[in-house]
């Protein structure tokens, strides 16, 4: 019950949060649309095939997933040391990992808000209809583990290397989903750069969404294995970082 | 019995350039009910000692033991029964007082009614609509209390709680922790104030370079120091300290 309520405190913070600057609001909706339409635009400038339309649509949403997923419960300690009262969050009973499912719940809610942002739009403007639901549902399933597997070392390099850190975080997942093939197939990349794409989650979950829309096909085994290698590695690695940070004093002298 | 017993308790923080000795072999018990002091010139250790009882940073050496559990192991189960004040903290911007004290409950898995509790029982009930980053200090540090009394604490941590704090805001926060300790919860306080520690609390400690100089009540230090005041007897225990070093 008291896990509950510290992960609902996560949340709760998040709800005051925003509706104390109502320009958070814009990062949940005007910037991922200006983003999205941007790419869709062009998209559907340059080729009628619907299926790709489809992909790209599809693919902008698994993006925003992972970002969102990846950034949010950092987000709570980027946040608090901002405001310098980072020491006053570790010195509650809030668990890491308590921290990290509120962090998720906060990134699902944006999520939903933007999935159905995006789609409202493609309706309108491109005749979007839905693909295969089932693939498209494991897609965006993939995604958010992927998601979640990357916030673990996210949340782990943000409390060990502080606001250093937190610009190098902001760019990492976008790096990540260009390696990862986004909008293409990871062939595109040279060997080594390929080799490393089929090491991340991303790779399969993007695979997935893609072939929801009839393009190419993905390797579920490769998903599972890069999934559960990613969440053993970043949840050793979080793990790590708050023992390393407890034991330099990072999370007092942090501003 | 002791509320906080710790011995043998070393830090050192390590960095590119140097090492710095936090904490050297500190031994000292709290007894339940106790006002204690730290007295300390800037960068004696005493914060970093809050820390380590705070469970925010971990000793390197040595055994911290906190209302019968071990500080290093069972943290988090000692977090939910105490709680801290710090001097000079930041707090998120733009939320009204009711808001940040309803998060912070949450955190202590308290009802709103608790906050509305420590609201009325630190004054800050009148600014509860206001904007915590924008209050003055006084007020900050009253939400402060606010905040460190969500969860009932038995043992209450507070670093320089009155610093930066005008004559009123300063005796305020002085009668707010002496009725705090009335119920029975243990403080332990670090200042500068050498008046303030003389009239808040039962036992004092002088720490100087991360070692304990001197440990007993003001009467008992005044008397060993064959000094009057506790100034007197701060600023000759920090020089002895001082000479022995170089000597």
């Amino acid at each position: 019950m008291s896990a509950l309520h510290r992960i609902h405190a996560c949340v709760y913070r998040s709800v005051i949060m925003l509706k104390a600057d109502m320009f958070r609001m814009m990062d949940i909706t005007v910037w991922p649309l200006v983003a999205f339409l941007s790419t869709a635009l062009f998209a559907a400038f340059v080729t009628t095939n619907k299926d790709v339309l489809t992909m790209i649509i599809l693919s902008t949403v698994g993006w925003r997933i992972v970002y969102n997923f990846q950034i949010e419960p950092a987000h709570i300690i980027m946040e608090d040391t901002w405001s310098g009262s980072l020491e006053q969050l570790f010195v509650t009973p809030i668990r890491t990992w308590e921290l990290l499912v509120g962090g998720w719940i906060i990134a699902f809610i944006k999520t939903i808000i933007v999935a159905l942002l995006f789609v409202g739009v493609s309706t309108v403007l491109f005749s979007f209809s839905m693909p295969n639901m089932n693939i498209l549902v494991l897609g965006l399933l993939a995604s958010i583990i992927a998601g979640m597997a990357f916030s673990l070392i996210t949340l782990g390099i943000a409390i060990l290397k502080g606001p250093n850190s937190y610009g190098f975080l902001y760019a990492l997942i976008d790096a990540i989903t260009v390696v990862s093939g986004v909008y293409y197939p990871t062939t595109v990349f040279p060997w080594p750069l390929h080799a490393i794409a089929q090491l991340l989650p991303t790779t399969h979950a993007f695979n997935l969404l893609k072939q929801a829309a009839h393009i190419g096909e993905a390797s579920f085994l490769y998903l599972i294995l890069t999934s559960m290698l990613w969440l053993i590695i970043g949840t050793l690695f979080c793990s790590w970082a708050v023992t390393r940070a407890r034991s330099t004093g990072r999370l007092v002298r942090m501003k | 019995m002791d509320d906080i017993k710790i011995s043998g308790l070393s830090k050192i923080f390590h960095s590119k350039k140097s090492n710095i000795t936090a904490l050297k072999n500190i031994s000292l018990s709290i007894n339940k009910g106790e006002i204690f002091g730290l007295l300390g010139p800037n960068g004696a250790g005493k914060t970093t000692l809050i820390s380590i009882l705070a469970g925010v940073t971990t000793p390197d050496n040595g055994t911290v033991t906190m209302l019968g559990k071990n500080v290093q192991t069972h943290y988090k189960e000692i977090q939910q029964e105490i709680n801290i004040v710090r001097g000079f903290s930041g707090v998120l911007q733009n939320i009204s007082t009711r808001e940040l004290l309803k998060y912070y409950a949450k955190l202590y898995s308290v009802e709103e009614k608790g906050a509305i509790d420590a609201m009325r029982k630190t004054g800050i009930w009148e600014k509860r609509d206001c904007i915590v980053s924008d209050l003055s200090s006084g007020w900050r540090q009253r939400f402060f209390l606010a905040k460190a009394l969500l969860n009932n604490p038995k043992i209450l941590l507070l670093d320089e709680p009155t610093a930066g704090l005008d004559v009123h805001a300063a005796r305020t926060m002085r009668l707010l922790l002496k009725q705090l300790n009335n119920e029975h919860c243990t403080l332990l306080l670090t200042t500068h104030n050498m008046q303030e520690a003389e009239e808040l609390c039962d036992r004092i400690a002088v720490i100087h370079k991360g070692e304990i100089v001197a440990v007993g009540t003001s009467k008992q230090l005044k008397t060993s120091s064959k000094s009057t005041t506790l100034e007197g007897v701060f600023l000759n225990l920090t020089k002895e300290a001082e000479d022995e070093r170089s000597t």
